[in-house]
């Protein structure tokens, strides 16, 4: 009798975990991509499916690709900001408010947050760098690329 | 370099810092319930 | 009523062992290894954080083998180290994302976004603090085993998914880093660190079943009319 009574909470439990799990995790990997490469961008966007026309339905995404050398353009302010983002196929320019951290550079990874407007334009208030998983001393003689200083922080 | 956010030794404090403390604080409240229970079993 | 003379509990040995290894490894992470190549002194946090990782991910996972113990054998003990594992497993997680944010912020330029890894680790976090708050409503001690062990189970679900998160998505998360991607003066504080805590997280868990079995007997001794009094483990 308690035994079975408890069975049965033991049952709901268990699927109760096992919900909240499969539709955290099981989301993440049909539904939910963190990025999309500049390709997949203006393929989802260049699709005459008439959607996606009106740049007010436009909603936020992330963009993710590698910093094209040589297209880092630095406005006036400290944080007027714009380059490229290329997966090598096709290029998206990015334009930003964001402070963005020390390691963002010419051939670094980036993700960034924001929505591709009606001029082609990727406008973003969010810039991440994507380190890679590579730990390196510096070579002989060179200064880190970081100097503790008076940091903006 | 300006309009950068930079980060060095004192991120590094943080991180060691805080995971000692928290790390700390879970060793001496388990050693503290120890004892309380020890002491209650030799009241009894 | 006297307290008798107490010799030191083996487990301190490992908790000895442990506070020594990391005072090395962290004078060879903080002092001796070179800053890193382009994240500078700030790279150092790597030398506290994977090792966090590892072992934290490994005492969630001894969690599942000790629930899966008990539910074949249904010895208390497994029950004492099951629990042990699920709170030094939980401490180690948010020290684990908290070391994270803090790197994040300079280096990616946030605390938090969610990423695969982030996502997954969070919700490994939250799932053994379940865990943990189930564990609190339950009195029967038998059946609050049972169904803390149920439970662990379906939590480490969540482990390998944690750990390959960065093969399976894309991630801003880095990949997995390996001997080959590291540079050889940062091996050691690692693996260092690596035994460090191993060894305290192997002292707090048995310290956390010495807890169990000391309120275990507790419970058995005590008289029926007091016994609730001594409810929780």
């Amino acid at each position: 009798m308690k035994r079975s009574g408890s069975l049965y909470i033991l049952i709901a439990v268990v699927l109760a975990v096992g919900a909240i799990i499969f539709l955290a995790v099981g989301g993440l990997g049909d539904n939910l991509v963190y990025y999309w490469s500049p390709s997949e961008l203006r393929a989802h966007y260049d699709a005459p499916t008439g959607q996606n026309e009106d740049p007010l339905n436009r909603a936020v995404v992330r963009l993710g690709g590698e910093v094209k050398p040589g297209s880092i353009v630095r406005g006036d302010g400290a944080s007027d900001l714009s380059f490229v983002v290329t997966d090598g196929k096709q290029e998206v320019v990015v334009h930003s408010t964001a402070v963005p951290p020390q390691m963002f550079r010419e051939g670094i990874g980036v993700v960034v947050e924001g929505v591709l407007a009606s001029d082609g334009d990727f406008r973003s208030e969010r810039i991440m760098v994507k380190h890679d998983n590579e730990y390196k001393a510096p070579t002989n003689g060179e200064k880190p690329a970081y100097a503790p200083a008076n940091g903006t922080m | 370099m300006d309009g950068m956010i930079q980060g060095g030794w004192e991120w590094v404090a943080a991180a060691w810092g805080i995971s000692l403390t928290v790390f700390a604080t879970y060793a001496v409240l388990l050693h503290l319930r120890i004892r309380h229970e020890r002491r209650r079993e030799e009241n009894r | 009523m006297s307290a008798p003379q107490r010799r030191i509990a083996p487990e301190h040995w490992f908790g000895v062992a442990g506070l020594i290894l990391l005072a090395v490894g962290s004078y060879l992470g903080l002092v001796e290894a070179p800053p890193e190549r382009y994240m500078g002194e700030v790279g150092r946090i790597l030398y506290i954080h994977v090792p966090t990782a590892w072992i934290g991910l490994l005492a969630l996972t001894a969690a599942g083998v000790f629930a899966g113990l008990y539910l074949v054998q249904r010895r208390p003990r497994w029950d004492d180290l099951l629990t042990g594992c699920v709170e030094v497993g939980v401490i180690l997680t948010a020290m684990l994302l908290i070391q994270g944010s803090i790197w994040a912020r300079p280096t990616w330029g946030v605390f938090w976004t969610w990423d695969p890894r982030l996502t997954t680790a969070a919700i490994l976090l939250l799932s053994f603090i379940g865990v943990l708050a189930l564990r609190a409503f339950v009195e029967d001690p038998q059946r609050r085993a049972r169904w803390t062990a149920v439970a662990t189970l379906v939590a480490v679900l969540d482990i390998p998914i944690v750990y390959f998160s960065v093969k399976w998505w894309r991630t801003l998360h880095q990949d997995f880093s390996s001997p080959e991607t590291v540079a050889g003066a940062m091996h050691w504080p690692l693996r260092i660190n690596a035994f460090a805590l191993l060894a305290l997280a192997i002292w707090l868990i048995l310290r956390r079943a010495r807890l169990s079995r000391q309120r275990r007997s507790a419970r058995a001794t005590a008289p029926p009319a007091t016994s609730t009094l001594v409810a929780g483990d």
